[in-house]
């Protein structure tokens, strides 16, 4: 099921536009990361504009006056809450679906790029059952194995930049890792300003943990597994700071709620 | 709903993103120190069997299964084996390792007798010995030609793409198939490049001499024949699947098999198909043949045993795991290797099936 609907798809998509751009893996890699982007951008443009609503939200002046006066009576406050969710029409689970649906796409996304570079014979044996052999889309074996040179790098790989340092002599520089680093970290900066929170409740906590963890897992990524993963990170994550600048610089929700009604009282 | 409701979904988003991902990651990346990324290797000479996998090389009694050693004595993190192990005619072993060495190993003790280091990217074939030289291929596109006394490198031949390989060695020649879509004939003595033909599709596995002609599989679904003189295509026999495993030839008649399940048995001089099976699991591996008998091994874990000449079905047992490895026959015995099993090894009686022992290594 995971492999029909989800990774056979990627792979042969990847291995077409391989052989499109004339046996460059290293832009096969980012174009496929575009277009992937580019087709769950509805989902990420909503998942976006969902948690700017709710940030709007938190920053009236009624949302704030109901949290002081039920501080202490979460049950009164949820359903306070929840009568100016239909108020205003607004879903707070419309951010967490997008999530979910693009989760399963990013792990495939990594397993395609990691399985078509095939750089072990499990992995060439493996991906003989991925590729499309028959019918329309049928994929010439003759593609394989891929070039996997690209610029310094080898994709298949943990990449370095080799340098000659006065004192220490020949030095390996990780440029794709500390650009993973950067870009991942710059990025979890730019989601955690439009992540519903506080700033100083539990989920705030997560937020602010997961921007630290986060870099420093993919660059650990980036540092020891094949550099097609990371040439992918920095491509996802530049686009997706990209995308996250342009709903910034978008128009606001500007929610506009009135005063706490008498009704509400206790 | 909720805001602590959603709050409590999205910290689950995060806890799960952050432990998925690298699950995620880790099962479709292959090459940490635990994680098999190739099939064990195993060679027989008469009395023991000798297992290339993961972390070691075992030498194993063929009558009880039992350990008589293993290198290295206690597994090294970086240092992995799957090239199938070759036997010198002193005894003496012969295995590339992924950590980019090619070792001589004691066959009686498994100490090491020499050590080359001068590869720059892992050793996935075999090695081949013939007159005194010793070569391995390397997935650095390099093909080393090594003093067997010595170790040291005696010439050196560089293809366009990584060798997975192990070459086919006559009296004066190499013959090399390359993943770089080319087969190569070399000249023994001096690694000197005497022809070579573009097959337009990758080849994984050895090229195999019968008398003047080159036989070799490839991605191409294919069977492709040569001559071994000049690299000129003589016939080339249409599969349903990758050839990945290079033929076994016996009597004029080549047998082998397809990733798409499918064993052939074709004329070699004509390349025209003699028979066909559909064997319902890709067949990754080449056929083992007896006196009367060709066994045949499908991924999935079934082992066929068929007569030589009438193909007639004998026996056929299923063995747990991916079988991958070329099945190995000495003693009577039939020796099949399995990956993602508990046991490693099983040894079956080759007129029955009836399992004799199966190995597992210690975890």
């Amino acid at each position: 099921m995971w492999d029909t609907l989800i990774l056979d798809p990627m792979i042969n998509a990847l291995l077409v536009i391989y052989d499109l751009l004339g046996n460059n893996f290293g832009l096969a890699i980012i174009v496929f990361t575009v277009i992937i982007r580019l087709i769950t951008l509805p989902l990420s443009l909503q998942q976006q504009k969902s948690s700017m609503k709710m940030q709007d939200l938190q920053k009236t002046k009624r949302w704030k006056d109901l949290e002081k006066k039920y501080k202490d009576n979460k049950k009164k406050l949820q359903e306070e809450q929840l009568k100016i969710y239909q108020e205003i029409g607004f879903n707070p689970m419309s951010g967490c679906l997008p999530t979910l649906i693009q989760f399963p796409i990013i792990i495939g996304l990594y397993q395609a790029i990691i399985r078509t570079l095939a750089v072990t014979p499990i992995q060439l044996l493996d991906l003989s059952g991925h590729i499309y052999q028959s019918g329309f889309f049928s994929i010439p074996s003759s593609l394989l194995p891929l070039t996997s040179n690209f610029l310094w790098m080898n994709l298949g790989q943990p990449e370095r930049f080799w340098v000659t340092l006065p004192i220490v002599g020949l030095f390996g520089i990780p440029v794709l890792t500390i650009l993973v680093v950067i870009s991942t970290y710059y990025q979890s900066k730019l989601t955690m300003a439009t992540t519903p929170g506080d700033g100083e409740g539990q989920g705030a906590q997560m937020t602010k943990m997961m921007s630290l963890y986060m870099p420093l897992m993919l660059g650990y990524f980036a540092y020891t597994f094949a550099s097609g993963l990371a040439l992918y990170f920095v491509a996802s994550n530049l686009l997706g700071i990209a995308q996250y600048s342009l709903i910034k610089s978008s128009k606001g929700s500007n929610i506009d709620l009135a005063p706490v009604k008498k009704s509400v009282k206790k | 709903m909720s805001i602590f409701k959603e709050t409590r979904i999205t910290r689950l988003l995060i806890i799960s993103a952050i432990i998925l991902i690298p699950i995620a990651l880790s099962g479709c990346v292959s090459g940490g120190s635990m994680t098999a990324t190739s099939w064990p290797g195993v060679t027989a000479d008469e009395s023991n069997l000798y297992i290339a996998f993961n972390q070691s090389v075992f030498a194993i009694n063929q009558d009880n299964g039992k350990v008589l050693w293993r290198f290295p004595v206690e597994p090294e993190k970086n240092q992995t084996f799957f090239a199938p192990p070759v036997l010198t005619e002193e005894g003496e072993l012969i295995v590339g390792s992924y950590n980019n060495n090619v070792y001589k190993l004691s066959a009686s003790d498994g100490h090491v007798i020499w050590n080359f280091t001068g590869a720059k990217d892992r050793i996935i074939g075999g090695s081949v010995i013939t007159d005194q030289i010793v070569l391995s291929p390397s997935t650095d596109n390099h093909l080393y030609a090594l003093d067997l006394a010595s170790g040291n490198l005696i010439w050196s031949f560089e293809a366009n793409e990584a060798l997975w390989a192990a070459p086919m060695v006559d009296q004066e020649r190499v013959f090399l198939s390359s993943l770089d879509h080319f087969i190569y004939a070399l000249d023994l003595a001096t690694g000197k490049e005497l022809w070579r033909q573009d097959l337009e599709n990758a080849m994984v596995d050895t090229p195999v001499l019968a008398g003047d002609l080159l036989l070799v599989g490839t991605f191409g679904n294919e069977l492709i024949s040569l001559n071994a003189n000049t690299g000129d295509l003589e016939w080339r026999f249409k599969t349903e699947g990758w050839v990945w495993s290079s033929p076994a030839v016996y009597d004029n008649n080549a047998y082998f098999g397809d990733m798409a399940g499918n064993f052939y048995i074709i004329d070699v001089a004509s390349g025209q198909q003699i028979e066909r099976a559909q064997m319902g699991s890709p067949i990754a591996t080449t056929p083992a043949i007896g006196d009367n008998e060709i066994f045949i091994v499908t991924e999935q874990g079934d082992l066929y045993a068929r007569g030589l000449d009438t193909a007639h079905p004998l026996w056929q047992i299923a063995i747990e795991g991916r079988m991958l490895s070329d099945a190995v026959l000495a003693n009577e015995t039939l020796f099949v290797a399995s990956l993602d099993a508990d046991n490693l090894v099983s040894a079956m009686n080759i007129e029955s099936g009836n399992l004799r022992w199966q190995f597992a290594p210690e975890k």
